[in-house]
């Protein structure tokens, strides 16, 4: 047999940190005790910067210098004479730290509370009962394989990979590491990021009493049970297995029966084994006693927090009208509560302010999907036959590689295997631009105008699939006309974009000419005041070169919702007269709250989940309005800053807690979970609450008390409502190995569908026979009652170019028409108040220049381990990124006399944050970059949310807000 | 049915850094005591007898130190622990021993040399061991072309599997480091091989990137356990064999090996 090994890849790892949970929760590990470490390097090259990862883990020498430091006789450590896997007998060292001293790589790990040395020994206990290491398996992208060393070699060779020398020292490393593909590496002075490098950012870690829950478990520990099921974190949905043991969840991996992902999963899903049992949990119902903010609260039980909400509740209504109420949904929650329990419960009351995070993450590309295509139904899924035989990959303000780390993985081994180019545009080198053939710095908030740019070259020069464009979409020449009137040229786009004119018609060209493009475009256009038109104009550059409804080809935004549709509620049950919403938008609620609040009526009363207190943009204004509610209800796992405001928290169950779908996944799969453990103390699942409260208030025939079974509610009521996952049954998820169906599907029996709106096929249920189910069945770029549509907004259906009031160079953007009158959107389903808006020049730029604000500030997701704020409570996840961090260009730090790590203070008009500076060539030289979803409340590393930082900017059409591009200054934090 | 995992647990500390300290703590509560109630000079009946315990439990780290090298060390966690509480038991009954003598003497150093010992090693295990867990992932030059002479280094490494199979000829160089048979049998070839180990650590410099403090703590406690074993040692062969030298000329009050023999012979 020949020696065993790792062999990495360092053109496949994006970082994510995957391999260092998997090792934790396999090994038991606590914090600062590592078998495994990936390093993040910046190279900061002005002309090519790049972003590397390295996965350290034990070499298992053939010389190993570990080995022969220890000073035990017989040794502690040995190294097995046939496989050459070198271990540490744990029970017999001493932990006097000759081997950690002796190891050139730094692949000993130690265990300060247990006084020993801790080393990889490629999962040794997995390998006994014939897994791999858990590293190997869990690793989203594949760029960690674990076999034979020959083989894993002769593997390389044949795909012409060039295998690292790193033994320098002659010990033999058994551990291959296969070099990126462009042949670079940093140099070897080059040293990790200093936010990750400094150990005393983790020493809070320190109070986490014996790296709960790992290092609880024990060799009698063996799991009971093995259930598939799926993370409930991201809109992924990872589908995962469970190992349980009583009520206690031992350890979470990927569920290898999975055809797609295969086990593979990023951190985050392993993580929440620090979920169920956490100790910063709410574990009872309770009611506020001091001042809002102050945090000072009682516990009560159950049924009083909920006879007093509805008491409070019925007299707002008598005294406000039942839509003062508002109540913001968080996602976490799950589908069903979202679309199902929430939106009966606001029917049965009688209000429309009811909203999801879907208004602060992709409401635009909803908007316009439906205007484009007649459903937000996206065709394509992450198959090899699909994406995976795409020409191109394009991302626009995407980070798919940190946000959905395993699609990603899909996508880059579909790029090396198939040598496909892949391009992106960000203002960031992003994880996923770090494996990117070329990365477009983009001046933020301009995708629109590079959107525009390409599609007039594109057309210009006949590049376009004429075909397709004649047989499937309405108003294409209108658009081509209005482009080339506009003068939308690249040479136009090149100086709003940052981009020269060169790039973009070569872009272009290569998104033409490619046999099947994907195009991924995300966050970074959803959230901004431009996102329905950005994303339209996207959508008009996919379908016009034919990559819509084809596999390998298309526009993709995620995530895909199916058409879900509400519960109906009969009509002698709702509630009635409802005004119209103040809007769909949570984050405009405010403008509703306190005592100057606008509008037709105000809005008194908040039932939210979610942390409005650091989610919503304009935090101070969102701190007034909040606390001058009569009644505020907080529903969360987790005590956080909406909970110090708010007048009851009610504490609620998660994920297996409480069973059911978490989200939709990225690929229109519905992953199903059972209830498998009991939550803490007296935590509830939201459905619980949402009918006990019901029942208060007399909607027991409607929420009915068989509900609270998430299996019952699903079969008998929400899946019902909803044609697309009628053959969805629990059944048919129940015997699925991973638990999982892809909708649509019309009954039980019948085979799960691919891509969708492929050519020749008809929709799912339309019994007009068409592919696209708009009126025209063919995907709409302009009609006449489109163009209705948007000029009662105060646009147009045809996409003129604007972005947001803080740039930096003089540019089109949108202010209220305040001589204009609120009008009802057209865009929503339920009546919304919209203020119509009209197009100024680039007047804002003065004002905010001439307060020193010269930088641009851009804010998004933070890497793969975060989501969020519940990750922040996770101690692995502070362990990997602890601290908020500002990244910045070496020429702007040097500027403010900033060197990497220090702290820096970010101020806009609107507030101000500090943070680590993280300096990189990887950014836009005008440009710093702060993450969100820290929070000031948050254990290890409290921190003010990014959201100090922001204002609230809508997008007409969806009333999506602006978060990503502010206007701020930067300087060194005393 | 899917296959499950059995998931071996750290191996549970006998000693935590918080116990360490804790034990530290009742340590200089005792010593304290000791020094304040404790009476009569160090060679009265009760005194010398604590510091006979107190010699006979400080002695446990030097069999520690052996039995771990010697090539039986089946339990060394066990006896780990056992030096550290022998250490901080030993201590307390020394401090009874030397209540009314001074630290500006012979013996003041050993028992200098003793508190040394221990305060460095509860440093160690509670302050140190974090750092020790910082070493991991701290070379990720290694993994990048490095300038290191390759050849210079296969050539030492030749050099001592040459020696190797002189030294011991059944051993693996890659595996082999020298013990106590080795020195004992072959002195002249383990000091060569040992010069040649040397060389090579420096040419690998694995300790670069580490503080003086990790990289030499346990050699400044082996020395400095080496000076108090030997310390100790001597005090004992004086006081017991040169008991009129350590009295400076007055009478030995203290039991000793003539004395012993003279009451002996007077009694019967």
């Amino acid at each position: 047999m020949s020696r065993l090994a790792l062999s990495i890849d360092l053109e496949r790892c994006t970082g994510c940190k995957s391999c260092e949970a998997a090792c934790k929760q396999t090994n038991a590990l606590g914090p600062h005790e590592y078998r495994n470490r990936v390093l993040w390097f910046n190279e900061n090259d002005a002309k090519a910067p790049r972003l590397d990862f390295l996965t350290v883990t034990c070499q298992q020498c053939e010389r190993p210098a570990c080995l022969r430091a220890c000073p035990i006789n017989p040794k502690v450590i040995s190294k097995d004479p046939i496989t050459g896997v070198v271990r540490v007998d744990e029970s017999r060292c001493t932990g006097c730290g000759e081997c950690a001293l002796a190891c050139p790589y730094g692949a000993i790990g130690y265990d300060a509370v247990g006084q020993h040395a801790v080393k990889c020994d490629l999962c040794a206990n997995r390998r006994e009962i014939g897994d791999g290491p858990a590293c190997a398996d869990v690793c989203p992208t594949q760029a960690i394989k674990f076999g034979q060393r020959d083989v894993l070699l002769e593997q390389a060779k044949a795909k012409d990979r060039s295998v690292r020398d790193h033994d320098h020292y002659l010990q033999g490393p058994a551990t291959i590491y296969l070099d990126r593909l462009s042949g670079l590496w940093p140099a070897a002075d080059t040293a990790p990021i200093a936010l990750l490098a400094d150990h005393e950012a983790r020493e809070p870690l320190g109070s986490v009493p014996a790296g709960a829950p790992y290092q609880h478990q024990s060799k009698a520990d063996v799991p009971e049970r093995v259930v598939p099921g799926g993370c409930q974190i991201c809109f992924n949905s990872c589908s995962l297995k469970f190992h349980l043991k009583g009520n206690d969840v031992l350890r979470i991996y990927g569920n290898d029966e999975d055809p797609y992902f295969g086990g593979r999963i990023c951190p985050k899903s392993q993580m929440t084994l620090q979920h169920y049992r956490n100790p910063h949990r709410m574990l009872y119902p309770k009611k506020r006693v001091g001042a809002r903010g102050e945090g000072q609260f009682k516990r009560i039980s159950w049924a009083q927090a909920l006879d007093e909400i509805a008491d409070k509740l019925r007299k707002q209504r008598e005294k406000h009208g039942s839509e003062t109420l508002a109540i913001h949904a968080g996602t976490r929650t799950g589908v069903m509560n979202i679309v199902g329990f929430v939106p009966l419960f606001a029917k049965l009351w009688g209000t429309l302010n009811t909203a999801t995070t879907e208004s602060f993450c992709d409401a635009s590309k909803v908007i316009a999907l439906e205007q484009v295509q007649g459903t937000t139904c996206q065709a394509n899924v992450y198959t090899e036959e699909d994406i995976g035989s795409a020409g191109l990959y394009v991302y626009i303000g995407d980070n798919q590689a940190e946000t959905r780390p395993v699609n990603f993985g899909l996508v880059n081994h579909w790029r090396i295997n198939n040598s496909t180019k892949m391009i992106v545009v960000d203002p960031r080198l992003t994880a996923t631009a770090s494996k990117a053939d070329r990365w477009f710095a983009i001046r933020p908030g301009t995708d629109l105008a590079l959107g525009l740019a390409l599609s007039y070259h594109i057309l210009q020069n006949k590049l376009h699939d004429q075909a397709f464009c004649s047989e499937w979409m309405t108003g294409w020449e209108v658009w081509r006309d209005w482009l080339q009137e506009k003068n939308y040229s690249p040479d136009w786009a090149a100086e709003v974009c940052d981009i020269v004119a060169e790039d973009i018609q070569w872009l272009a060209e290569e998104i033409a000419a490619a046999d099947g493009c994907m195009l991924f475009v995300s966050r970074g256009i959803n959230q901004h005041s431009n996102a329905t038109q950005t994303n339209r104009v996207f959508m008009f550059l996919a379908a016009i070169t034919g990559n819509w409804g084809r596999r390998g080809g298309g526009y993709f935004n995620v995530a895909s919702e199916n058409n879900l549709q509400h519960i109906p509620v009969p009509d002698d049950r709702m509630a009635s007269p409802v005004r119209p919403a103040v809007s769909t938008n949570p984050a405009a609620w405010v403008n509703a709250m306190g005592p100057n609040a606008e509008g037709e009526y105000p809005i008194t009363a908040l039932i939210t989940s979610n942390n409005p207190l650091t989610q919503w943009p304009d935090q101070t204004r969102t701190r007034e309005a909040l606390s001058s509610l009569d009644l505020l209800v907080h529903l969360e796992g987790f005590s956080n800053e909406t909970s110090a405001y708010a007048d009851y928290v009610l504490p609620i169950a998660s994920g297996i807690e409480k069973g059911g779908p978490s989200r939709m996944a990225e690929d229109r799969r519905v992953i199903w979970n059972d209830r498998l453990i009991d939550p803490p103390g007296e935590v509830r699942s939201d459905h619980w609450i949402w009918i006990e409260l019901g029942k208060r208030l007399g909607f027991e025939d409607i929420l009915q008390e068989d509900y609270k079974d998430p299996a019952v509610f699903w079969d008998d009521a929400f899946r019902p409502a909803n044609p697309e996952l009628h053959g969805i049954t629990i059944k048919r998820l129940r015997a699925s190995p991973n638990r999982c169906v892809r909708a649509p599907v019309a009954h039980e029996d019948e085979p799960e569908k691919d891509t969708l709106f492929l050519s020749g096929s008809v929709f799912f249920g339309d019994k007009q026979g068409r592919r696209f189910p708009t009126d025209s069945g063919k995907l709409e770029f302009y009609t006449q009652e489109m163009e209705n549509r948007f000029s009662a907004v105060g646009l147009t259906a045809l996409p003129v170019f604007y972005t947001e009031p803080e740039q930096l160079i003089q540019l089109p953007h949108l202010q209220n028409s305040k001589d204009k009158i609120p009008v009802i959107s057209p865009f929503f389903e339920s009546p919304v108040w919209q203020q119509p808006v009209a197009l100024v020049e680039g007047d804002g730029v003065e004002a905010t220049k001439s307060n020193n604000f010269d930088t641009e500030l851009v804010t998004g997701r933070p890497p793969a381990p975060h989501f969020h704020s519940w990750t922040h409570f996770f101690w692995q996840a502070q362990e990997m990124w602890p601290e908020q961090y500002c990244q910045m260009h070496p020429e702007k730090a040097q500027s403010l006399g900033v060197q990497d790590g220090d702290r820096v203070k970010i101020e806009t008009a609107h507030g101000n944050v500090i943070a680590r500076a993280w300096i990189t060539t990887g950014i836009r030289k005008s440009a710093v970059y702060i993450p969100i979803g820290w929070g000031e409340r948050q254990p290890f590393h409290p921190a003010q949310t990014a959201n100090c930082l922001t204002a609230l900017t809508l997008d007409p059409p969806s009333q999506q807000p602006n978060l990503k591009l502010h206007l701020c200054r930067v300087c060194r934090a005393e | 049915m899917t296959p499950t995992l059995v998931v071996t647990s750290n191996t549970p500390a006998a000693l935590t850094p918080k116990r360490l300290v804790s034990i530290l703590a009742f340590c200089v509560v005792a010593v304290v005591l000791a020094l304040l109630l404790s009476k009569g000079r160090p060679g009265e009946p009760l005194p010398q007898l604590a510091g006979v315990i107190g010699a006979l439990l400080l002695l446990v780290p030097a069999v520690f130190s052996w039995h771990k090298r010697a090539g039986g060390a089946q339990r060394p966690r066990s006896w780990f622990v056992a030096h550290v509480l022998a250490s901080m038991l030993g201590i307390v009954f020394i401090a009874v021993h030397l209540r009314s003598g001074s630290l500006w003497s012979p013996p003041g150093v050993v028992a200098a040399a003793m508190v040394f010992l221990v305060l460095q090693g509860v440093f160690a295990r509670s302050i140190l061991g974090r750092q020790y867990a910082r070493l991991f992932a701290r070379s990720p030059a290694a993994f990048s072309p490095i300038p290191l002479d390759r050849k210079a280094l296969a050539a030492v490494i030749q050099h001592k599997v040459e020696l190797l199979s002189t030294l011991d000829s059944t051993a693996d160089e890659g595996q082999f480091s020298l013990q106590w048979a080795h020195w004992i049998q072959s002195p002249v070839l383990s000091w060569r091989y040992a010069r040649l180990v040397r060389k090579e650590r420096r040419m690998v410099n694995a300790g670069k990137a580490v503080s003086p403090m990790l990289r030499f703590w346990r050699r400044l406690h082996l020395i400095a356990a080496f000076v108090f074993v030997t310390g100790l040692i001597a005090h004992v062969v004086v006081m017991l064999f040169f008991a009129g030298y350590a009295a400076g000329g007055e009478s030995p009050y203290w039991w000793h090996l003539s004395s012993w023999g003279a009451d002996w012979g007077t009694k019967q």
